[in-house]
């Protein structure tokens, strides 16, 4: 979500909000990332709320010189509003991670649950020393959650990116789409198949759909696709993901997750 | 005459005029060899074919671009109507007390909740059309929004003077229904009173978990069987919710024991927002809701004493105007409720003594078991919502109610060959106990001569 925070009132559409303090705020903060890594687009990414305290996630977007697809850099920050970079969680765990439901705390040291590890020393001729075992943290549940909301949840409208010939991605002049899922697209390196045929065969520079459709989502039901009495501002809302909305209308669109950073794993008992 | 004619003649398409093709077709239709006029379709086809080789030729449009010109009206005039007919909505006189949500509504925005100031003015107008409807109605409250897969649910909620008689099963509670509820899917549109639910349908409730889709007469295909469609488990929500969320402020409201009913208390004055950032300061406005269906417990006639004894042990009724102190901790946490300050905290102290600190802060209550339950508050004024699915936060996995044990068979009878009168048995059955005892003594005497 751009940081002018004009589109907040897609996001109202669920009851959630940034007050004023936060607005001011976070637009200093994020504005202060791009001293060290200059980016093209710094967004606003969402928030993800915890017991004692909130986190807010900013992204960062570089699309000149990508190949295929820019760099998506992810920046964390709690109530301090000073953001620093995410880091990468320990892929180990993931699965575990995934079924977490306690809500986080808000405490970026708290420990999620204990990891043992096993360090061996066979080849060095030192004493082993005793290294702490690094459990897993709440920044890196939190750093999982982020990336997996944003590979799975991530989705922007056909027709608002084209690919250049270079393969870079770049912004067209956005019209608005109708209320329909197919006129939505995955905003990821494209993983299925006949998308990624597409971009190898140079069809994707003329085509607007060349990142893998969201019709192709299993279990479909998991988008669900609401526009407000205007018909015009229409948001897209993931059911497994509860708070992540994408919202477009005739002049902008974008993406958000405002939530607790909880996956609604039970889903498809639910219908 | 004559004038009109030249003028018809001179009008002019991309530099051609009339009077010119006229021209045009007269020579061709004289000296084209392979035209041969027979109707006046053919002299059509020659205006076209010209009219295409000049290049000034204009395609007529298809029947459904003429027939159906209102779609390529402004597509924003249907809702602008609308908002227009609901924005000049002014109601003579109403004797139901409505909340401020517009002003109530900004207090949600402090604190990160809540909706659009746009759409929050549409939401006040409704409240004021809904007290409308019924002269019954004695207050309105916006309740809050359930989000659905197809259509969100955005929820009024009213009490009424005097209840509703509708024909109910016996053993509904007729408290239960004390709240009315009316619903829509689109802020313009009209707004449907929800029905009242039974006791059966209540207790059901308990153990679905289910996302609303979005049609309020779709049937309900869950275990646990729940009888009714979706209008009546949203219904059951929304009381579930109601009735474990609604908070009052400490002493604004006393219960009558004699009565059983809830009045305003005579003197009650806003505690301090210090104070009110204590769980100590709030209480549960309506009352608990058992695990039967009813607020208070049903004796079922048919039921044994020892059997509704039980039930009633492992049911107990709640007081009425509970601290939120005393409900049932979430996990970890030390009670159900996170409280956090919002805005400004600053402590004003007025000039005389006997004044008590001024303080603009914000305070939130969030409820951890239902989340999306807010209840806001300032040293002025409360306010209660829900923005949510409907859901409880679930900690462990969905476990589906295993199924009701499957009737096992009855026990077999020991077969016997039928009797058969051609054969004989080896063994003849004795009629009598008599009987059997003589053939068994004759049996003992006949083996007893046998051995000697």
């Amino acid at each position: 979500m751009d940081i002018s925070f004009n589109d907040l009132k897609f996001i109202q559409q669920i009851g959630q909000t940034l007050n004023m303090e936060e607005r001011i705020k976070l637009k200093l903060a994020i504005l202060k990332i791009q001293e060290h890594y200059t980016f093209d687009e710094v967004l606003f990414w969402g928030r993800v709320e915890g017991v004692e305290k909130d986190y807010y996630i900013a992204m960062g977007i570089q699309y000149k010189g990508q190949y295929e697809f820019p760099l998506k850099k992810f920046y964390w920050s709690s109530n301090n509003y000073h953001f620093a970079e995410l880091p990468k969680y320990n892929e180990e765990y993931a699965s575990r991670a995934d079924n977490l439901r306690e809500p986080f705390t808000g405490q970026h040291e708290h420990i999620v649950f204990k990891t043992e590890e096993e360090i061996n020393f066979e080849d060095s001729l030192d004493i082993p020393a005793q290294l702490p075992a690094k459990h897993f943290s709440e920044l890196e549940r939190l750093s999982y959650v982020v990336q997996q909301v944003e590979f799975n949840c991530a989705s922007i409208p056909v027709g608002s990116y084209r690919l250049t010939p270079t393969h870079e991605l770049i912004r067209k002049a956005f019209k608005g789409v109708k209320a329909e899922l197919k006129n939505y697209q995955h905003f990821r390196v494209p993983t299925r198949k006949d998308k990624q045929d597409l971009i190898a065969r140079d069809e994707a520079l003329y085509r607007e759909d060349f990142l893998d459709s969201l019709v192709d989502d299993t279990p479909n039901q998991q988008w669900s696709l609401q526009a407000d009495s205007t018909q015009r501002n229409i948001t897209l809302r993931n059911l497994i993901w509860p708070g992540y909305v994408t919202y477009n209308n005739d002049y902008t669109f974008g993406y958000a997750y405002f939530g607790d950073g909880i996956k609604n794993s039970d889903f498809e008992f639910l219908l | 005459m004559e004038e009109q004619l030249q003028q018809i003649f001179n009008s002019k398409y991309k530099n051609k005029t009339l009077y010119n093709h006229f021209c045009e077709l007269h020579y061709q239709m004289q000296e084209n060899k392979y035209y041969n006029a027979k109707n006046l379709a053919d002299f059509e086809d020659l205006s076209n074919f010209i009219k295409e080789n000049r290049f000034y030729h204009v395609a007529l449009k298809s029947a459904d671009e003429v027939n159906n010109l209102k779609d390529q009206a402004f597509p924003w005039q249907e809702y602008c109507a609308k908002l227009m007919q609901l924005m000049q909505f002014k109601a003579k006189q109403i004797n139901a007390n409505i909340q401020n949500f517009l002003k109530l509504n900004t207090l949600l925005n402090i604190v990160g909740y809540g909706v659009h100031d746009e759409d929050a003015y549409v939401i006040q107008q409704c409240l004021k059309q809904i007290a409308q409807r019924d002269p019954n109605i004695s207050s309105v409250r916006f309740w809050g929004k359930i989000l659905a897969q197809q259509k969100d649910y955005f929820v009024i909620e009213v009490t009424l003077n005097k209840q509703i008689k509708e024909p109910q099963p016996p053993d509904c509670d007729e408290k239960l229904n004390e709240y009315v509820h009316y619903v829509t899917q689109d802020l313009l549109e009209d707004w449907a009173l929800l029905p009242q639910v039974t006791r059966n349908q209540m207790e059901a409730s308990r153990y679905i978990t289910y996302i609303f889709s979005g049609n309020l007469n779709k049937n309900i295909t869950q275990y646990p069987y729940f009888e009714g469609k979706e209008k009546h488990l949203l219904k059951a929500q929304i009381l579930r919710i109601t009735h474990a969320n609604l908070l009052a402020p400490r002493g604004l409201y006393k219960y009558e024991d004699e009565t059983k009913t809830i009045g305003f208390e005579e003197e009650f004055k806003m505690p301090e927002s210090t104070e009110l950032a204590t769980m100590d300061a709030w209480v549960h406005l309506p009352a608990y809701i058992l695990k039967q269906g009813r607020i208070t417990f049903y004796e079922d006639p048919s039921l044994k004493e020892e059997e509704l004894n039980q039930m009633k042990e492992s049911d107990p009724e709640q007081e009425r105007l509970k601290s939120i102190k005393d409900d049932k901790p979430f996990e970890q946490n030390d009670g159900n409720w996170l409280i956090k300050i919002f805005g400004e905290t600053q402590q004003y102290t007025g000039n005389s003594d006997d004044q008590q600190p001024l303080s603009y802060q914000v305070v939130l209550l969030r409820n951890f078991l239902w989340p999306g339950a807010v209840t806001v508050s300032n040293t002025n004024e409360y306010i209660s919502v829900y923005f949510g699915y409907g859901l409880k936060n679930q900690q462990h996995s969905f476990n589906p109610l295993a199924p009701k044990d499957v009737q096992e068979d009855p026990e077999d009878i020991d077969e016997v060959p039928e009797p058969n009168p051609r054969e004989q048995p080896d063994e003849l059955e004795p009629d009598s106990d008599d009987e059997r005892r003589r053939e068994q003594e004759r049996r003992e005497a006949e083996l007893q001569q046998q051995q000697e």
